[in-house]
Protein backbone atom coordinates (compact mmCIF):
# COMPACT_ATOMS: atom_id res chain seq x y z
CA UNK A 1 0.00 0.00 0.00
CA UNK A 2 1.39 3.40 -0.99
CA UNK A 3 0.61 6.74 0.58
CA UNK A 4 -0.78 9.42 -1.73
CA UNK A 5 0.86 12.72 -0.88
CA UNK A 6 -0.77 14.60 -3.72
CA UNK A 7 -3.36 16.29 -1.53
CA UNK A 8 -0.61 17.61 0.74
CA UNK A 9 1.33 18.84 -2.29
CA UNK A 10 -1.74 20.62 -3.61
CA UNK A 11 -2.42 22.50 -0.39
CA UNK A 12 1.26 23.15 0.19
CA UNK A 13 1.47 24.66 -3.29
CA UNK A 14 -1.36 27.05 -2.57
CA UNK A 15 0.09 27.79 0.86
CA UNK A 16 3.49 28.69 -0.55
CA UNK A 17 1.88 31.14 -2.98
CA UNK A 18 -0.16 32.75 -0.22
CA UNK A 19 2.95 32.90 1.98
CA UNK A 20 4.64 35.01 -0.69
CA UNK A 21 1.69 37.41 -0.78
CA UNK A 22 1.62 37.64 3.03
CA UNK A 23 5.36 38.28 3.23
CA UNK A 24 5.08 41.02 0.62
CA UNK A 25 2.28 42.75 2.51
CA UNK A 26 4.25 42.44 5.75
CA UNK A 27 7.40 43.81 4.11
CA UNK A 28 5.82 46.94 2.67
CA UNK A 29 3.05 47.72 5.14
CA UNK A 30 4.46 46.23 8.34
CA UNK A 31 8.21 46.57 8.14
CA UNK A 32 8.01 49.40 5.59
CA UNK A 33 11.09 47.92 3.96
CA UNK A 34 11.36 49.22 0.39
CA UNK A 35 13.16 46.53 -1.56
CA UNK A 36 12.16 44.35 -4.47
CA UNK A 37 10.42 41.24 -3.07
CA UNK A 38 12.08 38.68 -5.32
CA UNK A 39 10.77 35.94 -3.06
CA UNK A 40 7.26 36.59 -4.39
CA UNK A 41 7.84 35.16 -7.90
CA UNK A 42 10.19 32.55 -6.42
CA UNK A 43 7.52 31.28 -4.04
CA UNK A 44 4.89 31.40 -6.78
CA UNK A 45 7.18 29.23 -8.91
CA UNK A 46 7.69 26.80 -6.03
CA UNK A 47 3.94 26.71 -5.53
CA UNK A 48 3.40 25.96 -9.20
CA UNK A 49 5.89 23.09 -8.99
CA UNK A 50 4.04 21.58 -6.03
CA UNK A 51 0.70 21.98 -7.81
CA UNK A 52 2.13 20.31 -10.90
CA UNK A 53 3.34 17.41 -8.79
CA UNK A 54 -0.09 17.10 -7.20
CA UNK A 55 -1.84 17.15 -10.57
CA UNK A 56 0.68 14.71 -12.04
CA UNK A 57 0.17 12.27 -9.20
CA UNK A 58 -3.60 12.41 -9.27
CA UNK A 59 -5.24 14.36 -12.06
CA UNK A 60 -8.40 16.41 -11.59
CA UNK A 61 -9.74 19.43 -13.37
CA UNK A 62 -9.43 21.57 -10.24
CA UNK A 63 -5.78 20.62 -9.81
CA UNK A 64 -5.02 21.22 -13.46
CA UNK A 65 -6.70 24.61 -13.57
CA UNK A 66 -5.07 25.66 -10.29
CA UNK A 67 -1.64 24.70 -11.59
CA UNK A 68 -2.13 26.62 -14.83
CA UNK A 69 -3.36 29.71 -12.96
CA UNK A 70 -0.47 29.71 -10.49
CA UNK A 71 2.10 28.99 -13.20
CA UNK A 72 0.72 31.91 -15.22
CA UNK A 73 0.87 34.11 -12.13
CA UNK A 74 4.49 33.11 -11.53
CA UNK A 75 5.37 33.90 -15.12
CA UNK A 76 3.70 37.28 -14.96
CA UNK A 77 5.48 38.10 -11.70
CA UNK A 78 8.89 37.21 -13.17
CA UNK A 79 8.13 39.36 -16.20
CA UNK A 80 6.92 42.25 -14.07
CA UNK A 81 9.81 42.16 -11.63
CA UNK A 82 12.45 41.33 -14.20
CA UNK A 83 11.40 43.57 -17.08
CA UNK A 84 8.59 46.03 -16.36
CA UNK A 85 9.79 47.15 -12.91
CA UNK A 86 13.39 47.61 -14.01
CA UNK A 87 14.70 51.16 -14.01
CA UNK A 88 17.28 52.26 -16.56
CA UNK A 89 20.79 52.72 -15.23
CA UNK A 90 21.55 56.33 -14.47
CA UNK A 91 23.51 57.93 -17.30
CA UNK A 92 22.71 61.60 -16.67
CA UNK A 93 25.03 64.50 -15.93
CA UNK A 94 24.60 64.52 -12.14
CA UNK A 95 27.72 62.54 -11.36
CA UNK A 96 30.16 62.86 -8.50
CA UNK A 97 32.35 65.91 -8.98
CA UNK A 98 30.09 67.67 -11.49
CA UNK A 99 28.18 70.87 -10.87
CA UNK A 100 24.41 70.68 -10.91
CA UNK A 101 23.09 71.91 -14.26
CA UNK A 102 20.95 75.03 -14.50
CA UNK A 103 17.29 74.57 -13.65
CA UNK A 104 14.27 76.45 -12.39
CA UNK A 105 11.62 74.78 -10.24
CA UNK A 106 9.41 75.91 -7.35
CA UNK A 107 9.15 75.25 -3.64
CA UNK A 108 5.81 74.12 -2.24
CA UNK A 109 5.00 77.69 -1.19
CA UNK A 110 5.53 78.92 -4.74
CA UNK A 111 8.93 80.54 -4.30
CA UNK A 112 11.43 79.73 -7.03
CA UNK A 113 14.04 77.08 -6.47
CA UNK A 114 17.00 77.19 -8.86
CA UNK A 115 20.53 75.90 -9.21
CA UNK A 116 21.74 79.16 -7.63
CA UNK A 117 20.04 78.10 -4.37
CA UNK A 118 22.28 75.06 -4.28
CA UNK A 119 25.35 77.27 -3.91
CA UNK A 120 24.30 78.82 -0.60
CA UNK A 121 26.67 76.72 1.50
CA UNK A 122 24.00 74.24 2.66
CA UNK A 123 24.46 70.56 2.04
CA UNK A 124 21.52 68.67 0.61
CA UNK A 125 20.19 65.21 -0.07
CA UNK A 126 18.02 65.59 -3.18
CA UNK A 127 15.52 62.75 -3.53
CA UNK A 128 13.47 62.36 -6.69
CA UNK A 129 10.23 60.48 -6.08
CA UNK A 130 7.55 59.19 -8.39
CA UNK A 131 4.60 61.07 -6.94
CA UNK A 132 1.85 61.16 -4.34
CA UNK A 133 -0.25 58.35 -5.85
CA UNK B 1 5.38 57.94 -0.27
CA UNK B 2 6.62 55.52 2.40
CA UNK B 3 10.08 56.78 1.56
CA UNK B 4 9.18 60.38 2.35
CA UNK B 5 7.63 59.43 5.67
CA UNK B 6 10.75 57.57 6.67
CA UNK B 7 12.97 60.51 5.70
CA UNK B 8 10.71 62.92 7.58
CA UNK B 9 10.96 60.83 10.75
CA UNK B 10 14.76 61.02 10.62
CA UNK B 11 14.80 64.82 10.39
CA UNK B 12 16.90 65.12 13.55
CA UNK B 13 19.63 62.89 12.15
CA UNK B 14 19.83 64.92 8.94
CA UNK B 15 19.82 68.16 10.91
CA UNK B 16 22.64 66.85 13.09
CA UNK B 17 24.71 66.48 9.93
CA UNK B 18 23.64 69.86 8.60
CA UNK B 19 21.93 68.31 5.59
CA UNK B 20 18.60 69.45 4.15
CA UNK B 21 16.45 66.81 2.53
CA UNK B 22 14.95 68.11 -0.71
CA UNK B 23 12.30 65.92 -2.34
CA UNK B 24 11.37 66.52 -5.96
CA UNK B 25 8.60 65.26 -8.19
CA UNK B 26 7.23 66.46 -11.52
CA UNK B 27 3.82 67.00 -9.96
CA UNK B 28 2.17 70.40 -9.81
CA UNK B 29 2.00 72.95 -6.99
CA UNK B 30 -1.17 71.52 -5.43
CA UNK B 31 0.45 68.14 -4.92
CA UNK B 32 3.64 69.81 -3.65
CA UNK B 33 1.66 71.76 -1.04
CA UNK B 34 -0.08 68.58 0.11
CA UNK B 35 3.23 66.73 0.32
CA UNK B 36 4.78 69.61 2.28
CA UNK B 37 1.89 69.50 4.74
CA UNK B 38 2.35 65.76 5.19
CA UNK B 39 6.12 65.92 5.67
CA UNK B 40 6.98 69.28 7.21
CA UNK B 41 10.68 68.62 7.79
CA UNK B 42 11.34 67.98 4.10
CA UNK B 43 11.86 70.68 1.47
CA UNK B 44 9.29 69.81 -1.18
CA UNK B 45 9.94 70.95 -4.74
CA UNK B 46 7.42 71.02 -7.56
CA UNK B 47 9.14 70.48 -10.87
CA UNK B 48 6.02 70.60 -12.99
CA UNK B 49 7.93 72.14 -15.90
CA UNK B 50 10.49 69.32 -15.61
CA UNK B 51 13.34 71.81 -15.72
CA UNK B 52 15.23 70.04 -12.91
CA UNK B 53 14.24 66.47 -13.78
CA UNK B 54 15.25 66.92 -17.41
CA UNK B 55 18.45 68.74 -16.50
CA UNK B 56 19.64 65.77 -14.45
CA UNK B 57 17.99 63.18 -16.73
CA UNK B 58 15.70 61.42 -14.28
CA UNK B 59 12.50 61.38 -16.33
CA UNK B 60 11.09 57.85 -16.52
CA UNK B 61 8.90 57.74 -19.60
CA UNK B 62 5.37 56.27 -19.44
CA UNK B 63 5.87 55.04 -15.89
CA UNK B 64 2.89 56.68 -14.23
CA UNK B 65 0.08 54.14 -13.73
CA UNK B 66 -2.35 56.97 -14.48
CA UNK B 67 -0.53 57.76 -17.70
CA UNK B 68 2.45 59.95 -18.43
CA UNK B 69 5.91 60.12 -16.95
CA UNK B 70 7.40 60.21 -13.48
CA UNK B 71 10.75 61.06 -11.94
CA UNK B 72 12.73 57.86 -11.55
CA UNK B 73 13.66 57.26 -7.91
CA UNK B 74 17.12 58.79 -7.68
CA UNK B 75 19.09 60.29 -4.80
CA UNK B 76 21.83 62.92 -5.12
CA UNK B 77 24.09 64.27 -2.40
CA UNK B 78 25.05 67.89 -3.03
CA UNK B 79 27.64 69.92 -1.18
CA UNK B 80 27.32 73.60 -0.35
CA UNK B 81 28.69 74.67 -3.72
CA UNK B 82 26.06 72.79 -5.70
CA UNK B 83 28.49 70.06 -6.66
CA UNK B 84 27.24 66.49 -6.85
CA UNK B 85 29.05 64.27 -4.39
CA UNK B 86 27.17 61.00 -4.87
CA UNK B 87 24.38 59.59 -7.03
CA UNK B 88 22.15 56.58 -6.45
CA UNK B 89 19.56 55.12 -8.82
CA UNK B 90 17.33 52.23 -7.75
CA UNK B 91 17.45 49.17 -9.99
CA UNK B 92 13.72 48.48 -9.61
CA UNK B 93 10.74 50.75 -9.00
CA UNK B 94 10.13 49.13 -5.60
CA UNK B 95 13.60 49.75 -4.24
CA UNK B 96 14.51 52.84 -2.25
CA UNK B 97 17.34 53.85 0.00
CA UNK B 98 16.38 53.72 3.64
CA UNK B 99 17.14 56.83 5.72
CA UNK B 100 19.97 54.83 7.31
CA UNK B 101 21.39 54.22 3.83
CA UNK B 102 21.23 57.94 3.00
CA UNK B 103 22.80 58.92 6.32
CA UNK B 104 25.57 56.38 5.81
CA UNK B 105 26.20 57.77 2.33
CA UNK B 106 26.39 61.29 3.75
CA UNK B 107 28.91 60.19 6.39
CA UNK B 108 30.92 58.33 3.78
CA UNK B 109 30.76 60.59 0.74
CA UNK B 110 30.19 64.02 2.22
CA UNK B 111 31.60 64.21 5.75
CA UNK B 112 31.06 67.67 7.21
CA UNK B 113 34.73 68.40 7.82
CA UNK B 114 35.62 68.16 4.14
CA UNK B 115 32.76 70.10 2.58
CA UNK B 116 32.08 73.82 2.45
Amino acid sequence: MTTDHSRAWFWSGLGVVLLGVALTVAQFYGLKYLATPWYLPALATAGAALLLAAAWRRWSLVRGVTFVAVAALAGLLWFFFGVLAKLPDYDGPARAGSAMPAFRAALADGRPFTDADLRDGSRRAMVFFRGRW
Amino acid sequence: MLELGQLDKQAAEFAKRGVRVVVVSIEGPDEARATQADYPSLVVVSDADRSLAEAVAVIHKDSNPSGGDTAAPTTLLLDGTGTVRWTFRSDRIFTRLSPADVLAAIDREMPAATTP
